[in-house]
């Protein structure tokens, strides 16, 4: 069923979004010395 | 035949309604709510919700093969089995019962009031992403915007890592700090961004669509059978595509995560590394949290250990709707 509901635009956007959101977690653990 | 009468009969809307009620409130609070309640208990005391599902005690995923493939899916199965049945419950119960025109009008528009809407909705769920998609693909085929469904897919994701209780990981009071502050635009943001990209002319055609949905959402006979069939097919539809991935993710878990070590330190290729990872891989409900536990534990950086954190649980690319 991928893809049926949400087209593959809407699927690469929130990838890439998450994908974003991780490095800056990273970052900001890095930068806060979790 | 009194029972043939009652599974073919049209239900009214109160009953409709009142069906999708008591499968999302007993669903989640048997197969959430409590199980979550009693978890938070257990952390506080062993400093643990129990073993990594990646590598399990040892430092290593297991090497690439049809075993590592069969136990990951086994434990996969096992941990999700309950929250996957209530999703495909409440998916294809929407499908059949949902109040269409309500949906419409509350989470039909790609604005950032449908985002909201689908947003909060999502705060109670808790669903890990496959758990989630059935409903999604209910919430879509009762006439929700791709916008509001988006919004209410990470944000069961979020709810679910914002509730984890991450007591006894190191910095774990940062880590849960830090999935909120990132997850809460997440969720409302991606939502709104989508509903942004959206061309004029697919504004235009929803808002058609939308007044016809709401023109044609009276004369619907849904009955016990539409339900069961709607169920069926999204049985057959999901359940052998998760599998099969699954079962190759289950496989290539060491491929996926090759050392987990000080090796894996603070640089950013890591970090990204890690986070394209995260992405890309399977896991439970509140799977992520003893992985990170492991991995941290085995020394790895904290910047790794906090991308996958974030982006484990949604992994938007493999449980895709």
């Amino acid at each position: 069923m991928t893809g049926k509901v949400l087209s593959i635009r809407v699927l690469a956007m929130i990838s890439l979004v998450v994908f974003l959101m991780g490095i800056v977690a990273g970052l900001l653990a890095v930068l806060f010395k979790f | 035949m009194a029972v043939m009468r009652l599974y073919d009969k049209p239900l009214m809307p109160v009953t409709r309604v009142m069906i999708i009620l008591i499968i999302a409130v007993a669903g989640l609070f048997y197969v959430k709510w409590m199980p979550y309640y009693n978890k938070a208990f257990l952390a506080s005391a062993n400093h643990s919700i129990g073993k990594s599902i990646l590598m399990g005690t040892s430092a290593q995923a297991p090497a690439p093969s049809w075993q590592a493939a069969f136990d990951y899916a086994l434990a996969y199965g096992k941990a999700i089995w309950q929250a996957m049945v209530l999703g495909l419950l409440l998916g294809s119960a929407l499908q059949e019962f949902a109040p269409r025109a309500w949906i419409a009008g509350k989470l039909g528009r790609a604005n950032l009031s449908s985002v909201a809407v689908g947003g909060l909705l999502a705060i109670p769920g808790m669903m890990c992403t496959c758990c989630a998609a059935p409903v999604v693909i209910g919430l879509r085929r009762a006439h929700a915007s791709a916008a509001a469904a988006t919004a209410f897919w990470l944000g069961n994701t979020v709810s679910e890592s914002g509730g984890s209780d991450l007591h006894g990981i190191r910095a774990g009071l940062e880590m849960v700090g830090l999935r909120l502050a990132l997850g809460i635009p997440l969720v409302f943001g991606t939502g709104y961004l989508i509903s942004r990209l959206s061309r004029l002319g697919d504004i235009a055609a929803l808002r058609t669509q939308l007044s016809q949905v709401i023109a044609e959402s009276a004369p619907e006979s849904p009955s016990i059978r539409g339900w069961l069939t709607r169920f069926a097919r999204l049985v057959i539809g999901l359940i052998p595509e998760y599998l099969v991935l699954v079962l190759i993710l289950g496989a290539t878990r060491a491929w996926l995560f090759p050392i987990a070590g000080p090796a894996l330190g603070n640089d950013l290729g890591w970090i990204a590394l890690m986070s394209a990872v995260g992405l890309l891989f399977v896991i439970p409900t509140a799977g992520e949290v003893p992985i990170v536990q492991a991995m941290l534990a085995l020394g790895v950086g904290a910047g790794p250990a906090a991308a996958l954190m974030m982006t484990l649980p949604p992994s938007a690319c493999r449980h895709s709707p």
